[in-house]
């Protein structure tokens, strides 16, 4: 198993505050890991960060032996890494088709054959959006236009998804239809690292779970390990401030 | 040496005339997200209506500034009301806010046009000769007084805005208007009477322009520019910030005759503009993520 | 040879249209008899069909919206009048290179401008066009500062030629509209109008398409200025940079349909007809009058001419196919119609909210 995505010494400071504070992570080829921590842990900005989107302070990443931060976010989804957003951002007055097909435009999928058009569509039905392809985002409920961002990542022809808490706010049916979404995504190939809140979800997807509090990672293991660690138990309960 | 400190003191003086006009577009933008293009219209029309009541009625000018205020409050109010209220909100808004605003100073221009032709107007009082002297130096009583007045008036806003509960709810919608509806505060009230306080404070800052320019229909767009360089330059949070782009802004422009020609001296803002943004790409209020 | 293969976003019928369109505007001043005063009016009005077009790639698009266009209006005016005067160059030469001048200027402001959104870069722009007006009236040696510059008569093309010469120009800017609209480069556009962030997480490289069509929209309109200076023989820095300028590219494209593709040809065309009606009547009600309709299109029809263009066909029954609306202007698909609802409508749940 190699190790596609890869990052040192991580850190993202926003003026005095340390975001994201010396991590050190990987993520094997065909591996699902979770990342989880309380709220303001760093999570969404280590993805940022990973992705491009925004410049680390110190620290690397690098996809597949090609270094991915602090370089543009564009360039980074043309080398294989896509993310998706805690808070969805389709393009509003765009279709659901037309927003795969921007992906799929310029996210220089690697090998896609045949039209754009139907690889986009061959995409919605495995996703469970076909029948909705000509419909607007804002005709979406909330779990389609989960799914719609998720779409869209993957028509850039991502080797390493990058999914943002995608089961928050689902109801628990909902819940289940993207855990096993995500495992499928895996089954096609895709290396995904997931942020969840959601524990049962994410703790029965993830191969390996990590674990940020205040910018720095505390834990890292198989889901059980990390459940029982007390550090992590501290973190998410609170310390007695002494 | 002397030419220096004279020009600090001027620069200190012209600062505090561009906080004024600074803070009702800062305000506007900072609540409701909208660029008043009408600011430039606003402060023309309320230079002229100066100018009426001083010829007509023969009220001083500074003696004419509650009238100011009220009739430029109802106008910002009726703005909000008739015209901004129906604009939508994000994306498809802004551009849409741009342009109906700016129709709407081109028609102000116009009218101002109609009744007062397009030559130049001033507003002589007995004393807009008299001077003052500060630190060795002579400076025309009207520009000390303006800049009292507009210091005064940032005062007030300081304290409307800290201090009451309209102030408290004014700020609340600025930061999330979706969260105020829940906790019962009106946002669409707030909206508009922001809107008016804004307009108020463009038409308190154009009563202070007609005592120190001379102006014409086409009035204000050099300081729609310089506000917006201010506000970005500052921040448009907090008076403090504002205050603070506008200082940087007028000692930029005065000191600048050392290295261009006067008429270059508007471009000035500009180019400070550019630098900044060019310095800070994310401009001077960056999106910080939070995980 | 090969046959000649259509890319995806052209369809054959829309190519028809626009050769015959070409064509009967071409052969109009030879069968029909116009006065001359209406023949050179319509070929000054070519240019401002392109000038308004070229301006909607940024404003209409991208999303852009620039008050300072007339910035790059002037610089092509008087650089193609200066290479005229100097070094007699023809004048189809002299436009190509005061565009290509006014499309690098636009470049140098533009693209550390560009990463700022919506306000912040259309006051910008304020500032772009005013900087550069006081910078041409002073350079007197360039401009002729307040006197401008006069082209000798018998140089360059009369104004009837100039017809044919707005014509093509104007064809070139409407092809151009169609693809930058049509092909995949217009999906990015609209992606990047829509969220510029979003846009970039996807894979557009915002900052080089934005750059790309400023510099397209620059460089048009400083042809469009090269062909003022030829059809006027008189140019000067206060007319050509002048606000007023700027604001009336912004009226043609607004009132004709912001970012439709051909809206803003048709705003141009009401715009002079406007403009010719009032000069004669009411002069000074002109800009009160852009005002107000400014106001009245952004209230009530967003998309302007265009927009309710697009209501009459569908009141007649016939559904926009997405390649052709009612009245033969074209309009991206379903896009155009959720772009900017009728503004009394609420807002679409879920759409437009500020991330």
């Amino acid at each position: 198993m190699s190790r596609i995505l890869v990052g040192q010494g991580v850190s993202k400071h926003f003026g005095g505050l340390k975001a994201v504070d010396e991590v050190d992570f990987h993520l094997e080829e065909g591996e699902i890991l979770g990342l989880i921590g309380p709220n303001g842990a760093g999570k969404t900005t280590l993805f940022s960060v990973a992705a491009g989107s925004i410049p680390a302070t110190r620290g690397t990443v690098w996809l597949q032996g090609e270094r991915v931060s602090g370089r543009s976010a564009h360039r980074s989804v043309h080398l294989g890494m896509a993310r998706t957003h805690q808070i969805v951002r389709p393009f509003a007055r765009l279709t659901v088709l037309e927003n795969l097909l921007v992906g799929h435009y310029y996210g220089r999928p690697q090998g896609a054959t045949g039209s754009a058009h139907d690889r986009a569509m061959e995409i919605l039905q495995f996703i469970g959006l076909g029948d909705r392809a000509d419909r607007l985002p804002g005709e979406l409920t909330l779990a389609d236009r989960k799914r719609l961002e998720v779409a869209r990542a993957l028509a850039t022809g991502p080797k390493v998804l990058l999914l943002d808490e995608v089961v928050a706010g689902l109801n628990p049916v909902e819940s289940q239809q993207v855990v096993q979404l995500i495992r499928q995504i895996r089954e096609r190939g895709h290396s995904i690292i997931v942020i969840e809140h959601v524990m049962h979800a994410l703790m029965s997807l993830s191969d390996r779970v990590m674990v940020l509090d205040h910018g720095r990672k505390i834990a890292e293991g198989k889901p059980a390990e990390v459940a029982n660690d007390p550090a992590v138990v501290e973190a998410y309960l609170g310390r007695e401030e002494g | 040496m002397g030419q220096a400190l004279s020009l600090a003191v001027s620069a200190v003086l012209l600062a505090g005339f561009y906080a004024a006009m600074a803070y009702g577009l800062g305000l506007i933008y900072g609540v409701l997200r909208v660029v008043n293009l009408a600011h430039g219209g606003l402060l023309m029309a309320s230079a002229y209506l100066t100018w009426q009541l001083f010829t007509r009625f023969h009220i001083d000018p500074y003696l004419a500034i509650p009238i100011v205020l009220v009739v430029f409050f109802g106008a910002g109010i009726a703005m909000y009301k008739g015209l901004v209220r129906f604009l939508p909100r994000g994306a498809a808004g802004g551009v849409q806010s741009l342009l109906l605003l700016f129709g709407t100073w081109l028609v102000l221009r116009n009218v101002a046009y109609l009744l007062f032709s397009g030559d130049d107007q001033a507003v002589r009082t007995s004393y807009s000769t008299a001077a003052v002297r500060i630190l060795g130096n002579s400076f025309s009583l009207n520009r000390v007084v303006v800049f009292v007045i507009a210091v005064l008036a940032m005062l007030a806003l300081h304290v409307l805005l800290q201090r009451t509960f309209l102030g408290k709810a004014i700020r609340a919608v600025a930061q999330n208007p979706d969260s105020c509806t829940l906790v019962g505060i009106d946002v669409e009230r707030v909206y508009a009477l922001t809107f008016g306080i804004g307009a108020a404070l463009a038409g308190l800052a154009g009563l202070l322009a007609s005592t120190l320019f001379a102006f014409n229909p086409a009035f204000g767009a050099e300081e729609v520019l310089r506000s917006f360089v201010i506000i970005v330059l500052g921040g448009m949070g907090s008076v403090v910030g504002i205050a603070l782009g506008a200082l940087v802004l007028a000692f930029a422009e005065v000191f600048s005759i050392y290295l261009v020609p006067s008429y270059l001296t508007s471009a000035v803002g500009f180019v400070l503009l550019v630098v900044v943004l060019v310095v800070r790409p994310n401009g001077l209020f960056g999106r910080r993520e939070v995980a | 040879m090969r046959g000649l293969r259509l890319p995806a976003w052209l369809s054959g019928r829309t190519l028809l249209l626009f050769a015959a369109g070409l064509a009967v505007l071409y052969a109009a001043p030879l069968v029909l008899s116009m006065g001359d005063y209406t023949h050179n009016v319509m070929g000054l009005t070519f240019m401002f069909m392109a000038a308004a077009l070229a301006w909607n790639w940024l404003g209409g698009y991208v999303g852009q919206i620039s008050f300072g266009h007339s910035a790059m209006f002037g610089v092509g005016g008087f650089v193609a009048a200066r290479l005229a005067l100097e070094l007699s160059l023809p004048f189809w030469a002299a436009w190509c290179i005061g565009g290509l001048v006014a499309g690098i200027y636009a470049l140098l402001w533009g693209h550390p401008t560009l990463r700022l959104r919506g306000p912040y870069f259309a006051i910008a722009t304020i500032g772009v066009g005013e900087a550069t007006r006081l910078v041409a009236t002073y350079w007197d040696e360039f401009t002729g500062g307040s006197s401008g510059l006069s082209l000798p008569i018998g140089q360059g093309p009369t104004k009837y030629a100039l017809y044919w010469y707005g014509l093509y120009l104007l064809a070139g800017a409407v092809a151009l509209s169609y693809w930058l609209r049509r092909s995949r480069i217009g999906l990015g556009l609209l992606a990047i109008k829509e969220d510029v962030e979003a846009a970039g997480d996807v894979g557009v490289n915002a900052t080089f398409y934005q750059d790309l069509v400023l510099f397209l929209s620059g460089t048009v309109m400083g042809v469009c200025g090269g062909f003022y200076a030829s059809y006027q023989a008189f140019i000067d820095p206060q007319d050509m940079f002048s606000f007023d300028r700027s604001i009336g590219f912004i009226l043609m494209a607004v009132i004709g349909g912001i970012g439709t593709i051909l809206g803003p040809a048709l705003g141009a065309v009401v715009f002079v007809m406007i403009q010719e009606f009032l000069l004669a009547t009411y002069p000074q009600l002109y800009l009160g009058l852009y005002g107000l309709l400014l106001v009245l299109v952004i209230l009530f029809e967003p998309l302007g001419i265009s927009g309710l263009l697009l209501r009459l066909g569908r009141r007649l029954g016939r559904r926009p196919t997405p390649g052709v609306a009612a009245g033969g202007i074209a309009t991206s698909s379903s896009a155009a119609e959720g772009e900017q609802q009728p503004v009394l409508e609420s807002p679409r749940p879920g759409q437009g909210g500020a991330a």
